[in-house]
């Protein structure tokens, strides 16, 4: 979605901007992992809401011309994350 | 006889491998109970085996089991060469990510999770990816992120992405971090220009400072939004977007035009030389073969061709490359392209040095082809044709080898910057070194060329 790629830059960078610490011993790079998929939780789960839906409406109207499975259903390069 | 666990199967408490009477199986331990019957039970292992994205099992008795606690005892189906993702090449790397995603995605529509996402539970059997390690799956938490995030992050998505926007070589990083590449030193390595790349700015650079921003805390703090389902889906078609999108089309490379240049072969030379390769393999009748130094899997093709299953070596990323996407574009199952370097090969890695198998004790196979080889291991890496032979020995029980004089081209090339110190490297001096170990079945000159190829046969104590 067009309206998207400003806001995944925005919470990307702002994530970024954190200060980073250094690495030691008793790293423990599993709950970093844990918390940032919480983190960008909302935002993952609906643009998969977004592209189901739009999957929808290409194969409904796909369905509408009577062409087997058009061409644009799966394969168009889809906006990213 | 029994031995306890394998060598590299110790970490998981569910289960581990063994071997019994040399045959190998699989023992699932009571903590597993629940998550194995749900395997079975909700059709998941029904779905990945007839789609050859699982490996397939059979179940044995349980009082095969190698210790009480067993649950159930299976009988995997045996993978012909075990390799890692070290020697994969771009291509069999990013199928095997996706082969991962795929399955876990197939595994929440079955109610079931991933726990790991490394790249050693992914073998090739039969050309294609499929998962090893059976008892990886859980029954789904709902709420809970995915477990096996981070190890998919650092085992596929970074080095894919170091392969496709620094060098390829960086493959070989797996070797040194067996679980996977850092992100932080991923981040460190890849170009500035990645952080504008959406998808990689969020699960590498992003997700790189998270784990250090929390590397000191204790307990992981209440999510305030849960994570549903459609954000596990989410999440998982996020890195599968990320992944197709990272390419690599090779350069040209020194090896690459090889076979078209011309200069070591006329055409009826390389007719003939492929003549012989297809004699001698029919004479020795081997069940393996290794095909040393393959290029783009020429002579491997020859062996494959009459169904014998071939893995074909070669130091060149790009030639192997150029040969896995051969054997996906016309379906080849008898072929394993992978990345080695004979002078380096893969060693044993991991805890005790005993998680991941050398070269050598991947062997022997039954055949070695090493054609066009030798004069670059004697001539080029110094390595004297006695040591040579004793390589050899241990390799394979038969070899199919070329010898290349020195008044051949190539040779001349190799001699044209280095002092000539091989006063032995002459067809007697060679025939001499390798007469110990190996007796000469069949001798033949290569036409128009100063090359012969030769069939060996280990002798045996």
């Amino acid at each position: 979605m067009k309206s998207r790629g400003p806001w995944i830059l925005l919470l990307a960078l702002s994530v970024l901007l954190i200060e980073a610490r250094p690495a030691h011993a008793y790293i423990d790079p599993g709950t970093g992992s844990y918390i940032f998929q919480v983190l960008i939780a909302g935002f993952v789960g609906a643009a998969f809401a977004v592209r189901v839906f739009w999957r929808r409406i290409r194969a409904f109207f796909g369905r509408l011309r009577g062409r087997a499975g058009s061409l644009e259903a799966e394969e168009l390069p889809e906006k990213d994350a | 006889m029994i031995a306890g666990p394998a060598p590299g199967s110790f970490r998981d408490p569910s289960g581990f491998l063994f071997y019994r009477d040399g045959v190998l199986y699989r023992q699932v331990n009571g903590y597993y109970r629940e998550h194995y019957d749900h395997l079975v039970s909700s059709g998941l292992y029904r779905a990945l085996a007839d789609t050859r994205l699982l490996i397939p099992h059979e179940e044995a008795d349980v009082s095969l089991a190698a210790t009480p606690d067993a649950y159930r005892v299976l009988r995997p189906e045996m993978i012909a060469f075990v390799s890692y993702p070290y020697e994969w090449s771009f291509s069999q790397l990013k199928d095997a990510a996706l082969t991962t995603l795929e399955i876990q995605k197939v595994a929440l529509d079955h109610g079931m999770s991933l726990r790991d996402a490394s790249a050693f539970n992914i073998q090739f059997r039969r050309g294609r990816p499929v998962l090893i390690d059976t008892l990886s799956f859980e029954k789904l938490v709902e709420g809970r992120p995915w477990v096996a995030y981070r190890q998919f992050c650092q085992h596929f998505l970074a080095p894919l992405a170091l392969m496709t926007y620094r060098d390829v070589r960086l493959g070989q990083l797996s070797r040194i971090h067996i679980d996977g590449v850092p992100l932080e030193l991923a981040g460190t390595l890849l170009p500035r220009r990645t952080r504008l790349r959406p998808s990689l700015a969020l699960h590498i650079h992003a997700h790189a400072r998270s784990q250090q921003k929390h590397a000191d805390d204790a307990a992981a703090p209440r999510p305030r939004t849960r994570f549903t389902l459609q954000a596990f889906r989410g999440l998982i078609e996020s890195l599968e977007s990320a992944v197709r999108r990272l390419t690599w089309e090779p350069e040209r490379s020194t090896w690459i035009g090889y076979y078209q240049e011309g200069d070591s072969y006329t055409a009826e030379g390389l007719e003939h030389k492929k003549e012989l390769v297809d004699k001698f393999l029919a004479e020795a009748g081997p069940k393996v073969v290794w095909d040393l130094g393959g290029n783009v899997g020429l002579y491997a093709r020859i062996a494959a061709r009459s169904g014998i299953p071939t893995v074909c070596f070669d130091v060149d990323p790009v030639c192997v490359e150029m040969n896995y996407r051969e054997t996906v574009a016309k379906g080849e199952t008898d072929v394993l392209p992978l990345v080695l370097d004979l002078t380096n090969p893969s060693p044993a890695l991991g805890w005790e040095g005993r998680e991941r198998m050398s070269l050598a004790e991947r062997g022997p196979a039954d055949l070695a082809l090493a054609l066009a080889l030798i004069h670059h291991l004697v001539i080029g890496n110094n390595v004297p044709l006695g040591r040579l032979a004793e390589f050899f020995r241990d390799v394979c029980r038969w070899l199919v080898v070329e010898f290349v004089p020195k008044s051949d081209p190539k040779v001349r090339v190799l001699l044209a910057t280095r002092e000539d110190i091989f006063p032995d490297y002459t067809r007697e001096g060679f025939e001499r070194a390798f007469g110990s170990s190996f007796a000469v079945e069949r001798r033949e000159e290569i036409r128009n060329s100063d090359r012969t190829l030769y069939l060996m046969r280990r002798r045996e104590p």
